[in-house]
């Protein structure tokens, strides 16, 4: 059963870097979830201003930037749309190399995993009540 | 007063304690290692290892998928562990994988035809896996703030501050939000779970960190911890359901009600085929999996013709599981027919079987599943009374052997003993017969006995009319 060492560690460093991976991306779409609700915020703070035509300042990074609230709320509503985009992608992504790393951990392939998902209506069709648990 | 009744109340426990083990409760698998050879002893199977290889094969070509539609015969005397068998292979598939197990017997029932018993017994063996994907919000309650307006009417407007271990965030609350939170009872320190599709709040309990908040609390407060990661995550479930279940539900208003009652009655062919067609059309657009799965019907020689014409049938069709038969007959007479048959099953079913045959147990494996079983029931037995215990099962049977396990026991705690010795097992097996002394006794005893006359007078006047 002895493997080599040189084996051995190649087969670790391969698991450890999938599963460093997985962990970036997951790190990293919490970091853009936080970032999304902070533009979230600032967009419900701006609809509630009564008076429409005062600038207001923008904090972007550590600066403050005066803009007009047409741009302010431009410029979250394209933030917030790329953020969207960028978790989608990563959430895509994620199962891939989810899928890799329990191949390269020799674990059984989660069951289901690549199943396009059936709507609630869908569901409903089938099991009236079976859903609700 | 008190310490009799008290008593009487613990033996009543150890009683149902006692029924609760079943006769094949210690097998947890095939006992196979990664290259599917059989170990001597290994998860409660001891010996049968080319049975056990060959139903490890079977079992590998399961959870390939390749193998639906497939049927095995397990055939062998009586207590040469086929049921032990068919058991480990259940255990072996998992719990995603669906295993229905029936008695032969079970099908003659006078609410349902035995077609109708048996395709739902298929149905039941295969499953359907489907997913489903929530967003939902999910996070610990920091504050809620609800400003009702002065005057009294008129809509009210809130802010709900949730947080995890990575994020905290407000959101502003609409009327209907309020009226949910408020009739949901949430307070600060909750974690709660809002379904973004639907709006529908969860309270799945209190946060642990705030468990010092009061110090009286209801029993059916439960505590939870702080979620981690980001506060609107992607739920994906994925369900395994039977199509028998779903059968079920389709069949009836009150479905699934009938599911638990067991009283399902006849299921019309034209909503299962509607089912089989729905399943079909998921399967194409990828949304749907279907997973064969198991049926074993034990005493297999119950069926009658009919049964195996319509099995015949059956495994034919595209939606079919594994079907595992055992029996414990030689070649007999087919139910239902005058024709004789190995096994009791049609040839032309038995062709398309692959059959795997158990052997009697050698001296030693009995004293090896003898020891196992005395582990799964708790008892404490010497080494002289186990030998003692093995002779018996060599020279009656197993499952004798097995029943005077726990019967010992009990002389043995009737003389407050802790280790089950010879002398109990000698008390126990004077106190209870085995099938070869029983007869032997009804034999001698023949004549005292009621009825015995007719029996004998019939058997006497077939001499009669043989000669």
């Amino acid at each position: 059963m002895a493997r080599e060492p040189e084996f051995v560690f190649e087969y670790l460093k391969q698991v450890e870097s999938l599963a460093q991976d997985v962990l970036s991306d997951r790190r990293d779409i919490i970091e853009l979830n936080k970032k999304r609700d902070k533009t979230r915020e600032a967009a419900r703070a701006l609809k509630k201003l009564d008076d429409k035509s005062e600038p207001v300042w923008l904090c972007c990074g550590n600066l403050f930037i005066n803009f007009d609230q047409q741009k302010a709320n431009y410029l979250l509503e394209k933030d917030q749309n790329s953020y969207d985009e960028q978790i989608n992608k990563l959430h895509s992504g994620l199962k891939k190399k989810v899928n890799k790393l329990y191949e390269a951990e020799n674990k059984p392939e989660l069951k289901g995993y690549d199943l396009i998902p059936i709507s609630k209506e869908e569901k409903q069709s089938l099991f009236e009540l079976v859903g609700k648990n | 007063m008190t310490t009799p009744s008290a008593s009487e109340i613990k033996e009543v426990r150890e009683i149902t304690r006692i029924e609760r083990i079943g006769a094949h409760s210690h097998i947890r698998g095939l006992g196979l290692d990664d290259s599917l050879e059989p170990r001597q002893v290994s998860q409660g199977m001891v010996g049968q290892k080319k049975a056990r290889r060959a139903a490890g094969l079977i079992l590998e070509m399961i959870k390939e998928g390749k193998i639906a539609g497939r049927a095995v015969l397990i055939a062998g005397q009586p207590g040469t562990g086929k049921t032990a068998i068919a058991m480990g292979m259940a255990q072996a598939l998992g719990q995603d994988t669906p295993f229905t197990s029936i008695a032969g017997s079970e099908i003659f029932s006078l609410e349902m035809s035995k077609t109708e018993a048996l395709t739902q017994a298929f149905r039941r063996s295969i499953g359907i896996r489907i997913k489903e994907e929530t967003e939902i919000i999910e996070g610990e309650v920091v504050e809620i703030q609800i400003d009702r307006p002065a005057s009294g009417t008129g809509a009210k407007v809130g802010k709900l501050t949730l947080k995890t271990t990575e994020m905290e965030t407000v959101y502003d609350l609409g009327q209907k939000m309020i009226e949910s939170l408020t009739s949901e009872k949430v307070q600060a320190g909750d974690i709660i779970t809002i379904d973004k599709a639907t709006g529908r709040i969860t309270r799945l309990g209190r946060s642990f960190t705030r468990a010092r908040d009061y110090d009286a609390m209801g029993p059916q407060t439960k505590f939870v911890q702080c979620p981690e990661g980001e506060l609107q995550k992607r739920k994906e479930v994925v369900h395994t359901v039977t199509l028998h279940e779903i059968d079920v539900i389709n069949s009836r208003t009150q479905g699934f009600l009938a599911l638990f009652s067991g009283d399902t009655g006849e299921i019309k062919s034209e909503v299962r085929d509607q089912i089989n067609a729905k399943v079909a059309e998921w399967r194409e657009e990828g949304k749907a999996e279907i997973v064969p799965g198991v049926l074993f019907i034990d005493e297999v020689h119950m069926l009658d013709i009919e049964c195996f014409s319509f099995l015949n049938r059956a495994l034919e069709s595209d939606m079919a599981p594994v079907f595992i038969m055992a029996t414990n007959r030689g070649i007999t007479r087919i139910r239902g027919t005058n024709y004789q048959s190995p096994h009791g099953i049609p040839i032309d079913l038995l062709d398309r079987l692959l059959i795997i045959s158990t052997t009697p147990y050698e001296e030693n494996e009995i004293r090896q599943i003898l020891k196992i079983r005395c582990e799964e029931e708790d008892v404490e037995m010497s080494d002289d009374a186990l030998t003692v215990l093995t002779k018996i099962g060599r020279e009656t049977s197993l499952r004798y052997s097995i029943q005077l396990i726990t019967t010992a026991n009990l002389a043995c705690k009737k003389r407050k003993g802790t280790e089950v010795s010879i002398d109990d097992i000698k008390r126990v097996y004077t106190l209870f017969l085995d099938e070869a002394r029983s007869s032997e006794f009804l034999k001698e005893y023949e004549q005292n006995f009621l009825f015995s006359e007719i029996t004998s007078s019939t058997g006497t006047e077939k001499m009669t009319v043989d000669s």
